[in-house]
């Protein structure tokens, strides 16, 4: 009931704002800078410019999806050494929050020289989804409560049984988290990875068609990237939802 | 019936000797959770160790179990170190927060340990606790889909399923509703004279211990030590008219007084 | 003594990959050009301070003006929204939609108005910040005592009373979590903002450099953009743990 009630107010959100973006792009208060929704997605569904589209976007999702195994998996295999070890805790934690502080922008031309100008949207995707996987595996690995890790000891399990049968099954939902709160944060970083030459991709979309003043090509590339930003949480959404649901 | 070695002069279940517990607190400062504890419980005996919270008494049941060590003195279960009778898998505890695995149904959380100990899961068995527990045809329910007072069944037939030597309870039914708790008592009552099993409690309510116990343990705080010991000669089956009777009146006087005193001795300069 | 292993206990695994990479550069021969070690990268910023002190200092005077203007803004708006539910309802879903739009596409709308200026990375800067801050800062001041409403019913106190003596210190920690969130990305929208526009700051010099392929520049300045990025994190991470512990 109010599940539902909350999907209808934020499809109607969106309906709204979907409708207020095409009058005011329509009735050109803001000039040219802001086209109409229906231009926006006019170019996007061209015949002409379908190409460049999936062209630009499979790169990036590939890229995304490179970024967020490497730099998600890291993420969440360091926080399960710290969990293990627990004199590694306090550097490792301070060793994420330097990969978290990094800016982008500032690694990423780094990166073109490290990895090479197809590389760099994969290294900078990884980077960006490092610490959200990193945060959130650390919380996860802790799920399990302390009276199930007595239960364990009472019982005289094994090391193997119990991360088979406690630690796993306790993180796993969490770990879904991780991915969810990694995937948005590895589309994004690939977008900005691509910006320093990357030889195609939506960042590159970006930049172009900003430094052409192509303004419905630049709001089409702005709203792709949102989207699968958006699809990226969306589907880790639904694995953590479906693992909560069968976990807890 | 429980028997330990035919012949041999019959040793106590548990044997408690000199037992102190001290936890640091920060650099140069401990906490002394258990003074001097000393204590014998015999096979088949029921007891349950009352106080007040800060007691040490959930110390006491946890170096018992071999959960932790004693800072000094001897633990001893059945003339061996806890830690033999963990890793024997003879060891049944029920917690305060059930401890349910929550991605297990009723039947799986009952077989756990049988999992752990890597013995073949007895059906039968677990169908039997089940039944013992009352809970037939929850066998597939998941622990939120029961209430309190279910789940906290689940987790004492968790305790019982491999036939341990030696149960111990940590206030299971402390979460409990009090009318959900009465209820439970009873039933427990009943699972235990069924089995027998040298059982040890952790409770801070006098009527629980009466209902159930053969002997209570009282303990004081600051530092957690035992004040005294009572005998409860009650009856069994015991039920709620037990608990009208006058001898459940007296000793239920003597152990509020006992625990009152400690803490007007306390308060007094 | 303890001082001593409390540091490395936070720092080793940041020490030991600076480390790391000295050691692997030394040792392998890497080249040196492309790939400088950490220690050629110090004295490469010692040699000519200037080069990076300069454009540093543009891009962080942006970021400052532009955190302060938007949690500044943020803070009042949502004490606006407490105060007069019906502001509130009218401001939420225009902050909504102005949110879901990625700020990258709204640059050129900006810059129609304000022009390639400092302004325009302003307002990047203050809208970033804006949004955390808003929620947050929203949902901390419904954040009051268990029973503290009722006891202000009882007592007969005026809306404002309430919002003074009960909402706003309920909310201050949650103005100490947004300026944490704030300060990270008031950073990154300065340095995303000023490349994008092509305007003078760090992020030009780190485009500049990769461009001439000027190394020593290019490590240089991402060096101090990482540094100075972590040590905003960590003095805000502390600000958050100090209010934290001040007022719980």
């Amino acid at each position: 009931m109010k599940r539902s009630l909350r999907l209808i107010q934020s499809i109607a959100g969106a309906v709204i704002l979907c409708a207020l973006w095409e009058v005011l792009g329509q009735t050109k208060v803001l000039g040219p800078s802001l086209p109409a929704l229906s231009t926006v997605l006019g170019t996007l569904f061209a015949p002409n410019r379908a190409k460049l589209f999936t062209t630009a976007i499979s790169a990036t999702a590939l890229s995304a999806a490179l970024g967020l195994l490497i730099g998600g998996g890291s993420g969440a295999l360091i926080a399960g050494a710290r969990q293990t070890i627990s004199w590694t805790r306090p550097g490792l934690d301070r060793f994420a929050a330097l990969i978290h502080a990094i800016p982008q922008v500032a690694i990423a031309p780094v990166m073109v020289i490290v990895f090479g100008r197809a590389g760099s949207p994969i290294a900078v995707a990884a980077i960006a989804a490092f610490f959200p996987a990193y945060a959130a595996s650390t919380r996860a690995f802790a799920a399990a409560a302390q009276s199930h890790q007595d239960l364990f000891t009472v019982l005289g399990s094994s090391r193997s049984a119990r991360l088979l049968r406690l630690d796993l099954p306790a993180a796993l939902p969490g770990l879904a988290d991780a991915l969810k709160l990694a995937a948005p944060g590895a589309v994004l970083g690939a977008v900005l990875g691509e910006w320093f030459g990357a030889p195609k991709g939506v960042g590159i979309l970006i930049l172009s068609s900003s430094q052409n003043y192509d303004i419905p090509l630049l709001w089409a590339g702005a709203l792709v990237s949102t989207l699968m930003a958006l699809v990226g949480f969306g589907v880790f959404a639904a694995v953590q939802n479906a693992a909560t649901r069968r976990l807890t | 019936m429980k028997t330990s070695e035919a012949g041999a002069p019959r040793s106590a279940a548990i044997q408690l000797s000199g037992v102190n517990k001290r936890f640091a607190i920060r650099r140069k400062e401990t906490l002394t959770a258990l003074s001097n504890v000393s204590a014998s419980i015999g096979h088949g005996e029921f007891i349950a160790l009352l106080g007040p919270s800060g007691c040490g008494k959930s110390t006491l049941l946890r170096i018992i179990s071999g959960l932790e060590d004693p800072t000094e003195g001897s633990v001893e279960v059945e003339g061996q170190p806890p830690a033999r009778l963990i890793a024997e898998h003879r060891l049944g505890f029920a917690f305060q927060e059930h401890a349910l695995l929550p991605w297990a149904t009723v039947a799986e959380n009952i077989a756990l340990p049988f999992r752990l100990a890597k013995i073949r899961v007895d059906d039968a068995r677990v169908r039997e606790l089940v039944e013992l527990v009352g809970l037939t045809g929850f066998e597939n329910a998941r622990p939120k889909q029961l209430s309190g007072g279910m789940r906290q069944r689940v987790a004492i037939a968790r305790s019982l399923a491999l036939r341990p030597d030696l149960l111990l309870l940590d206030e299971p039914f402390g979460a409990l509703d009090e009318i959900t708790r009465r209820r439970l008592n009873f039933e427990l009552a009943r699972i235990w004279a069924e089995t027998g099993v040298t059982t040890v409690m952790v409770t801070h309510s006098v009527d629980e211990a009466l209902l159930l116990a053969d002997r209570v343990i009282v303990m004081g705080t600051r530092p957690g030590r035992i004040l005294t010991e009572v005998e409860i000669d009650l009856p069994r089956p015991r039920t709620v008219e037990s608990m009208a009777t006058n001898r459940f009146a007296e000793l239920s006087t003597q152990l509020v007084r006992l625990l009152d005193q400690d803490n007007n001795a306390k308060v007094k300069p | 003594m303890s001082a001593l292993k409390s540091f490395f206990g936070r720092w080793w695994a940041v020490l030991a990959v600076v480390l790391l990479w000295q050691a692997i550069v030394t040792v392998f021969g890497i080249n040196q050009f492309l790939i400088p070690s950490p220690w050629e990268i110090i004295t490469g910023i010692a040699g000519d301070p200037t080069q990076f002190l300069l454009p540093l200092a543009l891009t962080l005077e942006t970021a400052a003006i532009g955190f302060v203007l938007g949690v500044t803004t943020g803070y009042l708006m949502a004490s606006l929204s407490w105060l007069w539910p019906v502001f509130g309802a009218a401001l939420t879903p225009f902050a909504l939609v102005v949110r879901a739009v990625p700020f990258v596409a709204l640059i050129p709308v900006l810059t129609k108005a304000f022009g390639y200026s400092e302004t325009t990375s302003w307002i990047i800067c203050a809208m970033v910040c804006f949004f955390p801050t808003f929620v947050l800062v929203g949902t901390g001041l419904h954040d009051v005592p268990a029973n503290g409403n009722d006891l202000f019913s009882v007592a007969g106190a005026s809306r404002f009373d309430r919002y003074r003596r009960l909402a706003a210190p309920a909310s201050l920690l949650a103005l100490a979590t947004s300026i944490r969130v704030s300060s990270a990305s008031a950073f990154a929208a300065a340095l995303i903002s000023q490349f994008l526009m092509g305007v003078p700051g760090l992020a030009y010099v780190l485009a500049n450099a990769l461009d001439r392929l000027n190394m020593t520049l290019l490590w240089g300045a991402a060096a101090c953009a990482i540094v100075v990025g972590f040590l905003a994190y960590l003095t805000a991470n502390r600000f958050e743990a100090y209010v934290l512990k001040r007022w719980r």
